[in-house]
């Protein structure tokens, strides 16, 4: 019994073959029943800031028009604000020019976004799943359901918010060492042709453990157990992925950063057609203290890991599959606490990079950093009788984008936003 | 009567639209605009990075379930107001109003958010008290909502409404209570169809998630021959081995994290060295002369004093259980739980060890110039859940309410905020924010006297533009100052809560279901039905909870009796259960723990290449991780569903174990024998059949639980493999193209936990008919089966 056996017998694979948008060479390899290792859709990164980070300073920034009234919302000048192309400006902070000016003509930005929240485990829901009150599946949790759940690791995670309400299997990776070990189990250290049990035995033994599960998922009448077995079964049928991946894998000793790492590690399971999501994430943001030095040692590890991530991106040449979107809990306070710090506060950014997103800046937020720009829902211009931006219009977006909207899981976790075409 | 309308399936919630969220003062968000302050309910640094809940099914349902009623089916007074006159008139009508910080929050009519545990009860009784009087002969609340009598809130349910006849009828209820009482229903009564293990199943699964072990032939043997009975005795007994209370270790620490701090020094360099001015003296440069020399003892205490100070809370909540104390002192202990090395650490040279290098000798300390109360002044605690100028103890007390009163308070009322908001002091004054920091801000005023690093300071002060420190509407009475937590403590031991809490806790550790949540407002059918269910069954077992005076093992044996323990299958196919039946079933793959245990205890060996190693599935460097468990710092939340790597870890380990338990269990003399107890290392098909089947049938059971007749499809199975791979490999064997030596690390030549040769027939290092490697196919297989790897 093969993986698309068991998930046709337990009713599975409407999410693979139900969802829109799949390419012509993707369907035509479903329907031969050759899923495992197939995919070839795009590949959606989710990079988590985790702890709340500042946008004022990053791409939304704010200064002091004069030295005496440094501190109110930034400690930098006005005349010091970067300006890239288009709309795009930013602080004058840790390692930014370096990250904008190379990838400021790629990226899309969203200001003034309004997470409607200063709680840490709210916002970051808010901002994965679109979802601030109950807590849905994490967006990169819904396309892997809707586009890959046949897929023997069809979302990576390493942090962030990567709740999948039972929707999707969710994956660590750790170390290549480890992997190394566990991606041929009959394997005796690295000589391939050096094994435990005789290639025979190990055939029949694969072959047993086939029939066994068939019968155990046809036993199982318990819905939960019936799954259980499912997910069982099909993740014991790929005992050969991992090999696959290990293949396309860089050295990750060439890497100097935790996120650039965890992103080749994605990039290497989607080429080889076993992936199609990944949560990435760093932390050391919510800068109660000492704001400025705090915040500028993650921004910097957040904009190199970025910039490292997008490097492998291109040098595998999948530049034009791969989107990445970068957000956090949700912003930090227009001024400082006394001990130097930035409190928690709602309206904040999100950015995006990759798969032919329209590159620019939608939104804004007022010079006190108070008051977020509504937009309209079009034109993406600013407009007073428009609307602020919202997570929830964000995910709408990124379903559409994605051929997760009309699927069984998006109908099992709808969500309220205004369609726009935020992604162009 | 009435029946009772079934709410509307939903589940989103937009942002900034009321959908999904409290049932109350969606009104008055409309009406008040206001943004929080910077304070936040989580602080820096702690637990929050584990976002939202464990994946895992969506919350099932169990529309079985249904509302508690009498025996002829009559509604209660309590379950009509709660489901009738709350749900379709008071709550969406009257709270917008009526609530702690509401516009009428000064009246005598004032109702608690339903998502609060115990606001049910709460809410009745103010109703029926309002209930009883009369304007002009109308009862008041129909009075004033019809305008019949002066009401600020105007005009709410004007002539005709069908609200007015319910409310009718809920002052006709109030006044003339009707003797309808809901029947004490077993929940087993939900779940018809559902097929239980029986006495046997249950004693190997109590087994494993109690002692890390398969029961013995005695205690097999005892439940073959009494049942149920034998059981609970059992079970007295595995809960007092001192393997349970390393389970125990796991489940606590699992809600704690504090082991988040065991490695290195990282606990001793927490504590404050003014404080505690031994904190580090282990690694100080004199820290030998301060061993008196002896080396021994300076070895020891770099090993365990960091041990013992970061498990502090744990270890007094097994010395809690251990000497059969009511667990209410996890949180009133006005002592905590030292071994020697801890208790030097802290400066205590009197405590009466018997063995000052025993770690595990512990001993009740009060520690001088701090008020204890359990757990929550211990310093590791108060370090892992740490707070800052601005949070104010909030994260802390967040943490309270969700491990020991078990309600997620910002699951429950979080709403939207606008950042616009120009309220003075928001979180005091600002529907939007105060709705949770009502709650919240009491019991984090009463942290006040331990600082971020978990420093005792006592102090009469608090912050003004904050609630006092308090317990719901219980302010903190000033005879509590300077001792705070364990008032607090008390308050929590005295809650019907932090019963049903606990309950919820041993719940989730041995069937993998957790607390539900009350339902939101429009949740489905089935969801507020297996609410319903699980709610019936904690109330009875939390009251019970509390009449034994909190003894913890008798909740451990309610759940083994519980249909969430023995849930093994069902009676029709899927699409054919009730909502109550399907939303039922430990689906979990077992934790690494768990797994490593049951490896160990099957074939007495464990997977770890040294004694001295560490298992495999425990080592942060190979596959804890990996295989779903947590390291309690970046990685709090454990995986609940198998994945891809998680398959080729139990592949690896079905190969690696397969090759070296076959060989290893014939090296023992055969009454010592886990797998191959009654046959022979010459057995095979043309031998001894009837033997290998029989071989065959004791490994299915002994491996898998499973008890099989010798003919079962699966035996056939198995068996055809034991002679397929026999036979391919006598036939190479013949045509030399396959040797006939086992492979190093297949062979049985020491014995593992000696390193002490093994001689004569015992030492195990060919295998001329192949039969060895035969079996080691065969264990490999069920080393690799889902019920293996699972409960």
């Amino acid at each position: 019994m093969n993986r698309r056996d068991v998930l046709r017998l337990c009713g599975l694979s409407a999410f693979a073959v139900a969802a829109p948008g799949l390419t012509d060479r993707q369907a035509r390899a479903q329907e031969r029943g050759d899923a495992v290792g197939s995919y070839d859709g795009p590949l959606f990164i989710s990079i988590h800031a985790g702890g709340g980070w500042d946008p004022t300073s990053l791409c939304d920034p704010k200064g002091q028009p004069a030295p005496e009234t440094l501190g109110a919302v930034n400690h930098y000048l006005v005349d010091d604000i970067r300006q890239g192309p288009g709309d795009l400006r930013w602080a004058p902070f840790g390692d930014n020019d370096a990250f904008f000016e190379r990838h400021g003509a790629n990226l899309r930005v969203l200001n003034g976004v309004d997470f409607s929240t200063n709680g840490h485990d709210s916002g970051t829901r808010h901002a994965h799943s679109g979802d601030l009150a109950e807590g849905g599946p994490a967006f990169t949790a819904l396309m892997a359901a809707a586009r890959a759940a046949q897929l023997p690791l069809p979302f990576i995670t390493n942090g962030g918010y990567d709740v999948t309400r039972g929707v999707v299997a969710r994956t660590r990776v750790g170390s290549v060492d480890t992997l190394r070990r566990i991606a041929s189990p009959n394997q005796r250290g690295n000589d391939a042709a050096n094994s435990y049990h005789h290639p025979d035995a190990w055939a029949a033994i694969q072959a047993a453990q086939a029939g066994r599960g068939q019968a155990l998922v046809t036993q199982a009448r318990l819905p939960r157990i019936r799954e259980s077995v499912t997910r069982f079964v099909a993740a014991r049928t790929s005992d050969n992925v991992l090999a696959q991946m290990l293949e396309k894998l860089p050295d990750l000793n060439g890497f100097s950063t935790d996120l650039g790492r965890q992103g080749a590690v994605a990039l290497a399971a989607w080429r080889s057609g076993l992936t199609a999501t990944a949560n990435l994430s760093v932390g050391g943001f919510d800068t109660h203290g000492d704001h400025d030095r705090n915040h500028a040692n993650a921004l910097t590890r957040l904009t190199q890991g970025i910039d490292e991530l997008w490097r492998e991106v291109e040098r595998v040449g999948a530049g034009d599959q791969v989107m990445v979107m970068v957000a956090s809990d949700f912003g930090r306070t227009p001024s400082y606490n006394d001990g130097n710090g930035k409190d928690h506060w709602p309206i904040t950014s999100m950015m995006f990079l990759g798969n032919g997103v329209t590159p620019g800046v939608i939104g804004g937020t007022d010079p006190t950093y108070r008051v977020p720009t509504a937009v309209d829902p079009q034109t993406l211009r600013p407009s007073a009788t428009g609307v602020v931006l919202t997570p929830g219009m964000v995910h709408r977006a990124l379903r559409s984008r994605f051929g997760v909207t009309g699927t069984a899981v998006d109908r099992d976790w709808p969500i309220v936003g205004a369609e726009m075409p935020i992604f162009g | 009567m009435r029946p009772v309308k079934k709410r509307p399936r939903h589940r989103a919630s937009g942002t900034g639209a009321p959908q999904g969220l409290s049932w109350i003062l969606v009104g008055a968000l409309a009406l008040l605009g206001a943004a929080c302050d910077d304070t936040a309910l989580v602080a820096d640094g702690g637990a929050s990075g584990e976002a939202g809940g464990a994946g895992g099914d969506g919350g099932g349902g169990g529309a079985g379930g249904g509302l508690p009623r009498g025996p002829d089916g009559c509604l209660p007074d309590d379950v009509h107001f709660s489901e009738v006159v709350f749900a379709e008139v008071v709550g969406p009508r009257c709270t917008t109003c009526h609530n702690p910080e509401g516009r009428a929050k000064n009246t005598s009519m004032v109702y608690r958010p339903a998502e609060l545990a115990g606001a049910a009860e709460h809410n009745f009784g103010v109703f029926r008290e309002m209930a009883l009087y009369d304007r002009d002969g109308i009862p008041l609340v129909v009075a004033k909502p019809t305008l019949q009598a002066p009401h600020e809130g105007g005009m709410v349910l004007p002539e005709g409404d069908p609200g007015i006849a319910i409310l009718e009828e809920g002052v006709r209820r109030a006044r003339f209570p009707s003797d309808c009482v809901a029947a004490e229903v077993p929940v087993e009564a939900d779940l018809r169809g559902l097929e239980t293990l029986d006495s046997q199943g249950a004693l190997r699964r109590a087994s494993l998630f109690l002692a890390e072990r398969l029961p013995t032939e005695d205690e097999m043997a005892d439940v073959d021959a009494r049942g149920e009975a034998a059981l609970e005795g059992i079970i007295d007994r595995l809960t007092r081995e001192e393997a349970f209370y390393d389970r125990m270790r796991v489940v606590f620490n699992d809600r704690l994290l504090t082991d988040k701090y065991l490695p290195n020094r990282d606990a001793l360099d927490l504590l404050n060295q003014d404080e505690f001015p031994q904190a580090r003296w282990p690694f100080a440069d004199d820290a030998l002369a301060q061993a008196g020399g002896d080396a021994n003892l300076l070895a020891a205490a770099r090993t365990h004093s960091n041990r013992a100070i970061s498990r502090e809370a744990v270890d007094l909540m097994i010395h809690v259980m251990r000497q059969g104390k009511p667990f209410t002192e996890i949180l009133t202990a006005d002592y905590t739980v030292l071994n020697p090395f801890s208790a030097r650490i802290y400066g205590v040279w009197d405590a009466p060890f018997e063995d000052a290098l025993d770690p595990n000798e512990f001993r009740e300390v009060r520690l001088p110039g701090r008020a204890h109360a359990g757990v929550l002044t211990t310093p590791m605690f108060l370090n892992r859940f740490p707070t800052t100028d601005t949070n104010r103890n909030r994260h802390r007390a967040r943490i309270v309410f969700a491990q020991f009163l078990g309600t997620d308070v910002l699951a429950a009322l979080a709403r939207p905020l606008d950042g616009t908001s120009t309220v003075h002091n928001p979180t005091l004054n600002d529907p939007q924010c105060n709705v949770c920091h009502a709650v919240i801000d009491p019991v984090a005023g009463a942290f006040k006297d331990f600082n971020a690093r978990g420093v005792f300071n006592a102090t009469d002060s608090w912050f003004g533009d904050m609630l006092p420190p308090g317990y719901g509407e219980r302010a903190m009475p000033s005879s509590a100052y300077g001792n705070s937590l364990r008032w607090l403590g008390q308050q929590i031991a005295d809650d019907v809560r932090f019963d049903r809490s606990i309950v919820g806790w041993f719940l989730e550790a041995l069937t993998g279901e957790t607390l539900r949540q009350s339902p939101l407002p429009g949740s489905d059918a089935a969801t507020v039905a297996a609410f319903h269910t699980q709610q019936r069954w904690i109330d009875r077992v939390g009251r019970e909870f509390r009449l034994n005076g909190h003894d913890v093992r008798e909740v451990i044996k309610a759940v083994v009796r519980s249909p969430w323990f023995r849930a093994e299958n069902a009676d029709g196919e899927p699409d054919t259960l009730s909502p109550a039946v399907a939303a039922v079933g430990d689906a979990r793959p077992l934790t690494p723990e768990l797994l490593s245990a049951r490896i160990h205890s099957t074939l007495g060996l464990p997977w770890r290449r040294r004694p001295v190693d560490t298992d495999e599935l425990l080592s942060a460097s190979t596959f804890r991780l990996l295989y779903g468990g947590i390291d309690s710092d970046d990685v709090s939340e454990r995986l609940t569903a198998y994945n891809a790597i998680m398959g080729s870890i139990q592949s690896r380990m079905s190969v690696e174990m397969g090759c070296r338990g076959v060989a290893y269990d014939f090296s023992r003399p055969p009454e010592q024998r886990r797998l191959f107890p009654n046959i022979t290392i010459e057995d095979n098909p043309e031998t001894n059949p009837e033997g290998l089947r029989e071989g065959i049938v004791h490994l299915h059971a002994w491996v898998l639980g499973e008890r099989l007749d010798a003919d079962d499809p699966e035996i056939e199975r198995t068996l055809a493999l034991y002679t397929q791979v026999w036979r391919e490999g006598r036939t190479r064997i013949l045509a030399e193209t396959e040797g006939k030596s086992l492979l190093g690390e297949c062979r049985a030549t020491t014995d593992f936990w000696t390193g002490a040769e093994l001689e004569g027939e015992l030492r195990i290092e060919r295998d001329d008919q192949y039969n060895l490697r035969a079996w080691m196919a065969v264990l490999t297989y069920l080393l690799a089966d889902h019920r293996f790897s699972h409960p």
